[in-house]
């Protein structure tokens, strides 16, 4: 998580106030992200949730998000557990990246 | 316009630098004597093309290009369908932004994380000089 903030830092400092107000807001409110969960009924994204942020008065779409997950699973939250805070362009390149190989593999598969 | 000079533009035009193949070419005499004519046609169009270029006629010194001259019509076309590719896009990636986390989830969130490995939001703020923000 002090890697994530750092190179945020690197990008904007005021990015980490953000990120950290946010951060503080979830303890009282838990739920305030946007849950993954109802969209994708996937086991691994069961509770987790994303929030969008950007530098405050920046026009356009938030650059930015921190993913998160309520932990325990079950039954009401006793730990906000914060996984990634970044640019939303590395999650779609990381998306990108793994389903290449994902699809490289299964032509490998195919052709053996 | 007859069906010779386009041709013959045509022909011009991909001998031109800076002219895309395909647009009719036009001199900047031509051009000027055939505004009104041009303006007249393409004012009483009403379908849009399937490309902007369709029916672009490009205007430059020696047929070099440098103007194009498009429907009114096939612009506003391409504005609407450059918008409607943009909204899709958004889409696109939106659902290629979850899925990042998805796959992030199955690599990261395998086991629950054991609460000694966690850093509290208090050591992190103080690490980053954010203490007040906890007061908030």
């Amino acid at each position: 998580m002090s890697a994530d903030l750092r190179e945020l830092a690197t990008e904007d400092e005021r990015l980490v106030d953000v990120a950290l107000g946010l951060m503080v807001r979830l303890r009282a409110d838990p739920w305030l992200g946007e849950d993954l969960w109802e969209r994708y009924n996937m086991r691994p994204i069961k509770d987790c949730r994303k929030l969008r942020f950007d530098l405050p008065g920046r026009r356009g779409r938030p650059r930015y998000r921190i993913v998160y997950r309520n932990e325990p699973l079950d039954g009401a939250p006793g730990l906000v557990r914060i996984w990634s805070v970044g640019p939303r362009e590395d999650l779609i390149a990381y998306a990108r990246a793994v389903t290449r190989i994902t699809r490289e593999s299964a032509r490998r598969r195919r052709r053996t | 316009m007859t069906r010779g000079d386009t041709t013959k533009s045509r022909t011009t035009n991909a001998r031109s630098r800076g002219v895309r193949a395909g647009v009719p070419a036009l001199t900047l005499e031509e051009g000027r004597q055939r505004l009104h004519e041009l303006a007249n046609r393409a004012s009483r169009l009403v379908k849009p093309s399937g490309s902007l270029l369709d029916r672009a006629q490009s205007v430059g010194p020696y047929r070099r290009g440098g103007l194009l001259l498009v429907p009114e019509i096939d612009a506003m076309a391409m504005v609407v369908r450059l918008e409607q590719a943009e909204q899709e896009r958004d889409g696109l990636l939106d659902e290629l932004e979850d899925v990042g986390i998805v796959l992030l989830a199955q690599e990261r969130l395998a086991e629950p994380t054991p609460p000694g490995r966690l850093i509290p939001l208090e050591e992190l703020a103080r690490e980053f000089g954010r203490e007040h923000l906890l007061a908030e």
